[in-house]
């Protein structure tokens, strides 16, 4: 009896007490064995992190907080447990920030240039870069509880300038807010009149938008069908015809190039002929200028041009003396 | 009245000092290994192996009455897996060392006070001490250790079943799967959550054992005193309980 009862207390306390260890390192995902990694980081302040949260890469788990103290300098000193297989990035930074709404916390692992674009994270993560040597610096992200407070404080903000509005609409406010509305109303009415007469304008442009549409329409239907023509046109034959009347053409503008050679070089020659024409006719005249020579002497001798209407005159004068009397002047005998 | 109020003062302490005095007196038969070794294991099959059904009875109802209250508790805003964390944390803090520690009142409690009491009553305590033996060596000291090894052990089955019917009552009767429980109930677990269960638990042995013995045997009278000492037993157990509990609770649980 006394054996037995041993034995069986024996086995309950052993169950007793693996049930307690087993279940304990069961629940703080303890890996017993495994090839684990414990890192260090360090900040300012850690929120409400607590040892058991999850550390993640990425968003996936690798981790636990395996110890949150409070170091040298006013630093808390974070013990990161992590599994020995990751690789982590070159320059680690350790992100605490609030996981969910209920308090569930966690630790975000991040390589330096993929920090948050927020000054106040950088401005924690540079100072905990500092002389920090193996320790990772860390930064802590604002937690629900901060962001609610700061709603918080807007929503007073908010509290106190409908306070102010309703303090500044007294009786006169509104009689003067009536009339604004009056006026708006009014307004109202004027842009819309001028709404309608310009939608009339607008809808003429339209109708000879519509018309130049239109017009454009066959323009360009009658550009295509050129453009078929051009293009039926341009087929192979005919093409051929051309390039061959182009052939045809080129010799006879070869011929003709050759007769206007030819040509130019007659007109050359009756150029110099005519040059030397003008020289002569240039200097005759250079002669006659000077006095010399029958025409000379008769262009700048006034007497002959007198003598020579004298004799005109006297011409005449015996040309109808002649009609009058022409007995006088003509014998007419038959035999 | 005053005198009344001074005279129950007066017995309180006069009760206070002789549990002291019965509490040194014990302590002093612990080199007596010869006589309470002998009965440390009929004691912690006793008040231990034989009190486990109904602490995995109570246990197994306890968790799943949690993972139903949880459920009924969160609202939408809050995810359904905190019905783990809920019934984890309540477990291992508080209704498992509590709840199993009241059972144990009652059973051991007024087991040893009865036992204890009719052995006074009988004159078999004082036969004891004729024969040369220390009652406190040979009855008290062996089921106040048997009562403090012990209860740890119990209250971790309890645990254990009051997280395992926890589980099945929100895996089978609430819209929660098991990787959602388990996160849950590993969410806020810290290590210390169990340490701090059994140090209760230990604690609420020594003194549930401890006051039965010394009840049991400041036996005063025939049945009717066993039966008072029995009742006072239950009810001093149940007090020390809920004050050691709130005593834990501000010494090591306070931030």
């Amino acid at each position: 009896m006394k054996r037995a009862d041993e034995v069986l207390v024996g086995v309950v306390v052993l169950i007793g007490i693996a049930l307690a260890v087993v279940g304990s390192i069961w629940l703080s995902q303890v890996r017993l064995g495994a090839s684990d990694i414990r890192h260090e980081a360090r900040f300012r302040s850690v929120g409400l992190l607590q040892v058991g949260n999850p550390v993640l890469l990425r968003g996936v788990k690798i981790g636990r907080v395996e110890s949150v103290t409070l170091g040298r300098n006013d630093w808390v000193m974070v013990g990161l447990r992590l599994k020995g297989t990751q690789k982590l990035p070159e320059r680690t930074v350790a992100i605490i920030f609030s996981a969910t709404l209920f308090g569930d916390w966690a630790v975000q692992l991040l390589d330096r240039h993929d920090l948050p674009n927020d000054p106040d994270v950088r401005r924690q993560v540079q100072e905990a870069a500092l002389n920090a040597g193996a320790v990772w610096p860390g930064a802590a992200l604002p937690d629900v509880g901060q962001l609610t407070q700061q709603a918080g404080r807007i929503a007073g903000d908010l509290a106190t300038i409908a306070g102010r509005v309703q303090e500044a609409f007294d009786s006169s406010s509104a009689e003067k807010l009536r009339g604004a509305f009056t006026d708006i109303s009014r307004l109202s009415k004027v842009l819309a009149n001028m709404a309608s007469q310009q939608q009339q304008v607008l809808t003429r442009i339209g109708g000879n938008l519509d018309t130049g549409t239109a017009s454009l329409a066959r323009f360009a239907t009658a550009m295509e069908r050129t453009a078929h023509r051009a293009d039926s046109a341009t087929d192979k034959a005919q093409i051929q015809h051309i390039l061959s009347s182009a052939d045809t053409v080129g010799v006879a503008l070869r011929a003709t190039a050759t007769d206007l050679r030819s040509l130019v070089g007659a007109a050359r020659s009756q150029q110099e002929s005519f040059v030397r024409i003008v020289a002569r006719f240039d200097s005759v005249m250079g002669r006659v200028n000077a006095g010399e020579g029958t025409l000379g002497r008769l262009s700048r001798d006034t007497t002959l041009y007198t003598e020579a209407v004298a004799t005109v005159r006297q011409m005449r004068l015996l040309l109808a003396d002649v009609q009058a009397n022409p007995r006088r002047y003509f014998q007419f005998s038959v035999f | 009245m005053l005198a009344a109020l001074g005279r129950r003062s007066v017995g309180i302490t006069e009760l206070f000092g002789h549990l002291g005095h019965f509490v040194a007196d014990t302590l002093r038969a612990v080199p007596d290994v010869r006589t309470w070794g002998r009965q440390i294991f009929p004691m912690m099959r006793r008040i231990g192996v034989d009190s486990l059904p109904i602490a995995l009875f109570i246990a197994a109802f306890t968790g799943i009455v949690l993972a139903l209250l949880a459920s009924y508790t969160v609202t939408a805003a809050v995810p359904l897996y905190f019905v783990g964390a809920l019934v984890g944390k309540t477990t291992m803090l508080e209704l498992g060392p509590v709840l199993t520690g009241l059972a144990l009142a009652g059973r051991v409690g007024a087991n040893i006070a009865a036992e204890l009491g009719s052995m006074r009553v009988t004159e078999q305590v004082d036969a004891l001490e004729t024969l040369a033996y220390d009652p406190h060596a040979y009855l008290v000291l062996p089921r106040v250790m048997a009562g403090t090894l012990m209860f740890p052990i119990i209250v971790a089955f309890a645990m254990a079943t009051a997280i395992f019917m926890g589980w099945v009552a929100a895996t089978t009767l609430l819209p929660i799967t098991t990787a959602e429980f388990l996160r849950g109930l590993r969410l806020f677990y810290v290590p210390f959550d169990v340490t701090f269960g059994l140090i209760k638990s230990a604690s609420f042995g020594f003194v549930i054992t401890m006051i039965g013995c010394f009840l049991g045997l400041n036996t005063r009278g025939g049945a009717e005193g066993v039966g008072d000492a029995t009742t006072r037993t239950v009810v001093y157990s149940a007090e020390m309980i809920l004050v050691l509990d709130a005593y834990w609770a501000i010494t090591l649980l306070r931030p």
